[in-house]
């Protein structure tokens, strides 16, 4: 075989057979033998001073080792853009499900029983469910001291408000001077759960020398590692983060929750401590997607140019501040999507309610931004009475043009996506009865940070590459990673051993998320090779004798360029390699995307680096009666720049969009006066096999400039953003109705159908002016 | 507290004398006494169908059955389907097709898909959604799992 | 892990005796599917969980010589589906077992724990109602007879004696040209509760026009699973139009009272009573005009 073929090939993924023999080893299989079990008391209320908390008979529990509450823990907030939030809570707690204090014990059962005999005492305070409540100046506030948190001093918040972000191009008043047509619309969107199937897990071990090891299944160690040391007021180097197989995150599993917990623990036992979050508190207290509340205005001339867009986008923080902060700035770039705007205003405001602390969620702000966004752009073509795909055709922006944040594109194969996605579901034919047609488009980033590989030649002539973060099932580490370094090292995939490393080993790494993996580790990964084929030369040329410039590695043997026959295999080299000296090592971390600064105030992410463009288009069948909803076609095109493994990027769109179709249809996080509902997949449902309609993935490539290795963009999360607009705006041509807040429910269409029925008039009306 | 019962468990074919608690599942009493741990943990309600296992070859929720119910039952886990080093059909589908992410409903998956061909060796597309709907998959939207699953039915639901 | 004793008698009059023994604060075990979910919510903390699998002659259905059929308590959700399959009087069973849950959970649920359990939304009754079933019960008293109609008596609740073990439904044989159609509405396309769920049951002339016997059960729009019989007087002795079926499902969605939950808004069920309504009896008139030109 050639091995230089092995990029763009379908390759079977490293770990697929043991994953598939049931002997691959997640966190939840993993033991630390004489571990103790912990659980987390958390509070059955949303807003409330804790009066009291009275321990003693948890302690005085038999098979209890120790419980630990807020106040027994040093004042520290976690690390993040604005620390406001504490390990546990203290003195007030601010959400339904908050941790108050921790208790580790013989088994599980015992650790729960004693968590339940801790008293504590109420003195409830007002609830706040409502961001554009919250946000009123004479609401009561979650955070009375807010303005002693730290964090950056250029974003701009106030009150329950913790960022506004805003966004401006031109002038947006003259853009509206000038449109033919000005729409309005609202839209809004609900929390749903990444819904992995494996739950959250950890194991603390302290040592004798004080060093602390947690074995967690996260999908960004050295993080972890930050918020571990942080809480235990340690060096992160006396903190050992070993990251474990992970069954699927989707951003879940990036933010540090139970770790700190169980090395405290660990700490205060001198025991082990496992701890797992069940599924109940998953989706009573987890980190699900922030919901949002989009108001838009848009101009456009009668020829479809759109000449004025000002949007404004209410995003539901929860109790703390988290990854909300980013979420305004995303906000800001996607709802002015890849389009060309020549004026524009976008205001994001993130506002604490009492509810969880929402967080990262594959695509955070993104699939919230095209609900809205893209329904409204097919409202503004029926106003026009242009084709939606018209009218995007007419605005998208290409190679060269500048973004509203300033950024200037390039390689964007968004035309291309755009045909693709609409002509695989035959977008110009006529629709039948109760059918109908939609799509979505979208940008999204790359993200990047610092990646570090290191690359040795093993015995056999093995390659092993260890890498600083772990796969989560996207196949970027073991699928893309050993291609890329296969390819390389010219040698078959299956002499590629990974090894995912823990922070021990230095191999700093900003994690698997964001899209970011396969492209950074891969750079890395590349990198790292490179470096270690100039050794491995060094190290031949003595043998072969001649000059590295004159060899070629090559099918696992190096050569002499010029007489094929004089070679040396890597086996043979590994083996006189006694000193293990054949080992090198690479740091990527490329150069951000530019913008212009002027443009953005308070965005604390202003712009998306080596950005991936996509397109959506369905088809779906509304049943009148029932309101159900059948996805008849699903095409969904990606311009992933260069296709590293076609399966596996495959796989990520196939499964981004059915999580698409949960949001858009059937996921809901429910609060009722600040209390969580739904907490059990009994009542928080996921579509299964039967819901799910088979994905046409269409692979665009446009290669992108710069740092990017073979031209690849980033794709994980991408696929889980345009679904809830496409179906949507398919619902609409099929039913004749509006959904303007997800999910859409059969029982939510059923009752706009109703209505439209019974008053004679349309559930969402646009606003012409002029 | 619960008086200890011996049970003898029949599991991939190998027997077992155990001395369980009546209050353990079968999922506990695989993964903590036998070291089973190909069959998962999640939702413990029979919401997610992780913890398949096969029960006189029909696919039940390990979680949801008391492992004393178990005894006199031929029990296969995911560990007992390959035969002499080789995958059984349907595990070699999953892997081909790329029906495998992060893999960890991947073991239910595929012992309620085996139950699926052996009791319906030509399914329709309707009856292997309505049969495999048990199962919850986060990762692959399910397009690879249909593939693997119609790949199995081409070569043969039976082992090799 | 649970913290209950565990016991397997051999005989209904053990079952009996350890259920009425003082202090026994014991529970049955059919499939389990729904009890080891309570344990583990803690709604119920029993001392004892008494398995009935020990039990002879609780399993598998029997059909008699009279056509009727004898269902035994531990028949899995999954043995009805199969055995019922292409019996168009019974198919409505058949159905409302192969939605009950999913496949895993069809395998192990019995027909007994589904009717004990008493869910208002209890999957498998609505057919039951529509054919007449009745069920056959052994207690310290000894041994009993009562219909399914009027045996559930509100969430959770039945007319069964705590210490009464459930042992078999029969269903009574169905005239020639009679077919049975069962349909629920579900928050996704399978394994689901139901929010609505309802089975019709039609006998047809000769001609295949007239009905000359139907019924009409809902499950999950009332405190337990029942038979409309206002529009079952409507639609029996007519010939079928569209106002009459639509009539007739104004008249089933009145009778029933629906509740708005997690899972669905009142408004909506009332709505769905009358689809399915429709929906089932048309697919019941279908498969028993089929049945009619078979013969």
């Amino acid at each position: 075989m050639n091995p230089s073929m092995l990029i763009g090939r379908s390759e079977v993924r490293l770990d697929a057979q043991e994953k598939a023999e049931g002997t691959y080893v997640y966190g939840m299989d993993f033991s630390v033998p004489g571990s103790l079990e912990a659980v987390v008391l958390r509070s059955p209320v949303p807003h409330a001073r804790i009066v009291k908390i009275d321990a003693s008979r948890a302690e005085s529990l038999r098979g209890v080792h120790a419980v630990i509450l807020g106040r027994d823990l040093p004042h520290v907030f976690f690390n993040n853009n604005l620390e406001d939030q504490p390990f546990l809570a203290r003195s007030v707690v601010r959400y339904h499900g908050e941790p108050m204090a921790l208790v580790a014990a013989e088994t599980r059962e015992r650790a729960a029983e004693a968590a339940a005999l801790i008293r504590v005492d109420f003195d409830p305070l007002p609830v706040l469910e409502d961001p554009e409540l919250a946000m009123l100046p004479e609401s009561p506030l979650i955070h009375p001291q807010w303005q002693s948190y730290v964090v950056d001093p250029q974003v701009r918040r106030g009150g329950n408000v913790c960022c506004h972000t805003i966004l401006t191009r031109g002038d947006i008043e003259a853009g509206f001077a000038l449109a033919d047509i000005v729409v309005e619309g609202d839209y809004s969107t609900q929390s749903v759960h990444q819904g992995h199937v494996e739950p959250r897990v950890a194991i603390a071990e302290s040592a004798g020398d004080g060093t602390i090891t947690v074995y967690c299944n996260t999908q960004l160690p050295y993080w972890t590692r930050t918020q571990v040391a942080r809480l235990m007021q340690m060096q992160e180097e006396a903190v050992r983060i070993v990251p474990l197989g992970i069954g699927g995150g989707f951003g879940s599993k990036l933010y540090a929750q139970i770790e700190p917990y169980v090395a405290l623990l660990a700490r205060r036992t001198g025991r082990p401590v496992r701890m797992v979050t069940s599924l109940e508190e998953e989706l009573t207290a987890g980190l699900p997607r922030h919901p949002t509340r989009t108001h838009l205005k848009t101009g456009v001339m009668s020829d479809g140019t759109i000449v004025a867009h000002q949007t404004r986008m209410i995003i539901d923080a929860g109790a703390y501040a988290g990854s909300s902060l980013e979420i305004a700035s995303i906000g800001a770039l996607m709802l002015t999507g890849p389009y060309r705007l020549p004026n524009v205003r976008m205001d994001g405001f993130s506002v604490y309610t009492n509810k969880t602390n929402f967080g990262a969620y594959r695509g955070p702000g993104g699939p919230q931004s095209l609900f809205a966004l893209e329904q409204h752009l097919d409202v503004l073509a029926d106003a026009l009475g242009l084709d939606p795909l018209e009218l995007r055709l007419r605005n998208i922006a290409g190679d060269g043009d500048e973004l509203a944040n300033g950024q200037v594109l390039q390689g964007v194969g968004l035309r291309e996506a755009l045909l693709k996605a609409a002509a695989a579901i035959d977008w110009g034919a006529a629709a039948q009865a109760n059918r109908g047609k939609g799509l979505a488009l979208g940008w999204w980033t790359t993200t990047l940070q610092v990646s570090t590989v290191r690359a040795s030649l093993e015995a056999g002539g093995k390659v092993r590459v260890r890498v600083g973060t772990p796969e989560i099932g996207t196949g970027a580490i073991m699928g893309g990673v050993p291609q890329i370094a296969a390819e390389t090292m010219g040698i078959p995939m299956q002499d590629v051993i990974i090894e995912v490393a823990d922070t021990g080993s230095g191999l700093r790494d900003w994690g698997s998320q964001g899209s970011r993996t396969a492209f950074n580790v891969g750079r890395a990964a590349r990198a790292a090779c490179q470096n270690l084929i100039a050794k491995i030369l060094a190290a031949a040329s003595g043998a072969l004798g001649m000059e590295p410039e004159g060899l070629l590695l090559e099918d696992s043997r190096v050569s002499i360029r010029t007489d094929a026959g004089t070679c040396i295999s890597l086996a043979a080299l590994a083996a006189t390699d006694a000193g293990g000296e054949l080992i090198a090592e690479a740091v990527s971390n490329p150069e951000p995307a530019r913008h212009k600064t002027e443009r953005l105030s308070s965005a604390v992410y202003p712009a998306f680096h080596y950005p991936h463009f996509y397109c959506h288009a369905c088809e779906v069948e509304v049943d009148p009666d029932t309101g159900q909803v059948r996805v008849l076609k699903y095409a969904a095109a990606h311009d992933v720049g260069h296709a590293i493994n076609p399966a596996l990027i495959e796989g990520q769109i196939e499964g981004g969009a059915i999580q698409g179709v949960g949001m858009a249809f059937m996921e809901d996080v429910r609060y009722r006066h600040g209390l969580r509902e739904n907490c059990t997949w009994t009542d928080y449902k996921l579509p299964t096999i039967a819901d799910a309609p088979d994905v046409e993935s269409i692979i665009v490539e446009h290669p992108v400039p710069g740092e990017a290795l073979f031209g690849m963009k980033g794709l994980g999360e991408a696929p889980v953003i345009p679904p809830p607009a496409a179906l949507a705006n398919a619902v609409y041509r099929a039913a004749g109705v509006r959904i303007t807040s997800l999910p859409m429910s059969a029982e939510r269409i059923w009752t706009a159908l109703h209505a439209r029925g019974s008053t004679e008039a349309e559930s969402a009306e646009p606003q012409s002016s002029r | 507290m619960s008086a200890h019962r011996d049970v003898v468990l029949e599991v991939n074919g190998n027997r077992h004398a155990l001395r369980v608690d009546p209050g353990a599942t079968l999922l506990e009493v695989l993964r903590a006494e036998l070291g089973l741990r190909g069959t998962k943990e999640n939702c413990l309600e029979g919401e997610c169908g992780a913890c398949t296992v096969l029960v006189d070859g029909k696919a039940v929720n390990s979680c949801l059955m008391l492992a004393v119910r178990a005894e006199g039952k031929k029990i296969t886990t995911i560990e007992g389907l390959a035969r002499g080093g080789e995958l059984h059909p349907v595990q070699r589908a999953f892997v081909e097709e790329g029906a495998v992410q992060c893999g960890y409903c991947t073991p239910g998956f595929i012992m309620s898909a085996v139950d699926l061909l052996e009791s319906n060796p030509d399914p329709t597309d309707d009856e292997v959604d309505q049969g495999l709907a048990g199962n919850i998959c986060r990762c692959t939207g399910y397009t690879r799992i249909r593939r693997a699953v119609h790949a199995a039915i081409r070569h043969g639901g039976e082992p090799a | 892990m649970f913290d209950v004793d565990y016991s397997e008698p051999r005989s209904l009059s053990e079952v009996i005796s350890l259920l009425t023994a003082p202090d026994a604060g014991a529970v049955l075990l059919a499939g389990g599917t729904d009890l080891i979910v309570d344990l583990r919510h803690g709604k119920l903390s029993p001392r004892r969980v008494i398995s009935l699998w020990g039990v002879p002659d609780l399993r598998g259905v029997r059909r008699q010589d009279s056509g009727a059929f004898s269902i035994g308590a531990l028949t899995t959700a999954s043995e009805i589906a199969e055995f019922f399959a292409a019996c168009p009087e019974a198919v409505g069973l058949s159905e409302a077992a192969r939605l009950l849950g999913s496949r895993q959970i069809q395998n192990v649920a019995t027909i007994g724990g589904n009717i004990c359990k008493a869910s208002p939304g209890a999957d498998l009754v609505p057919p039951l109602l529509c054919l007449g079933a009745r069920i056959a019960l052994s207690g310290p008293l000894g041994s009993r007879e009562a219909k399914i109609d009027g045996f559930l008596t509100g969430p959770g609740r039945s007319a069964r004696d705590d210490a009464e073990i459930l042992t078999s439904i029969l269903l009574p044989p169905q005239h020639a040209g009679s077919a049975t159609a069962f349909l629920k509405i579900m928050r996704r396309r399978a394994e689901d509760l139901s929010i609505v769920s309802a089975c019709a049951l039609v006998e047809l002339d000769g001609s295949g026009e007239r009905i000359l016997r139907c019924r009409i059960a809902l499950g999950a729009v009332a405190p337990f699973p029942f038979l409309s019989l206002k529009a079952e007087e409507i639609l029996t002795g007519s010939r079928l139009s569209t106002q009459l079926l639509h009539r007739a499902a104004a008249a089933a969605r009145d009778e029933a009272k629906p509740i708005s939950d997690i899972r669905a808004s009142m408004e909506y069920r009332r709505g769905m009573i009358e689809v399915l309504v429709c929906r089932a009896v048309l697919i019941a008139v279908e498969r028993a005009r089929g049945g009619v030109e078979n013969q």
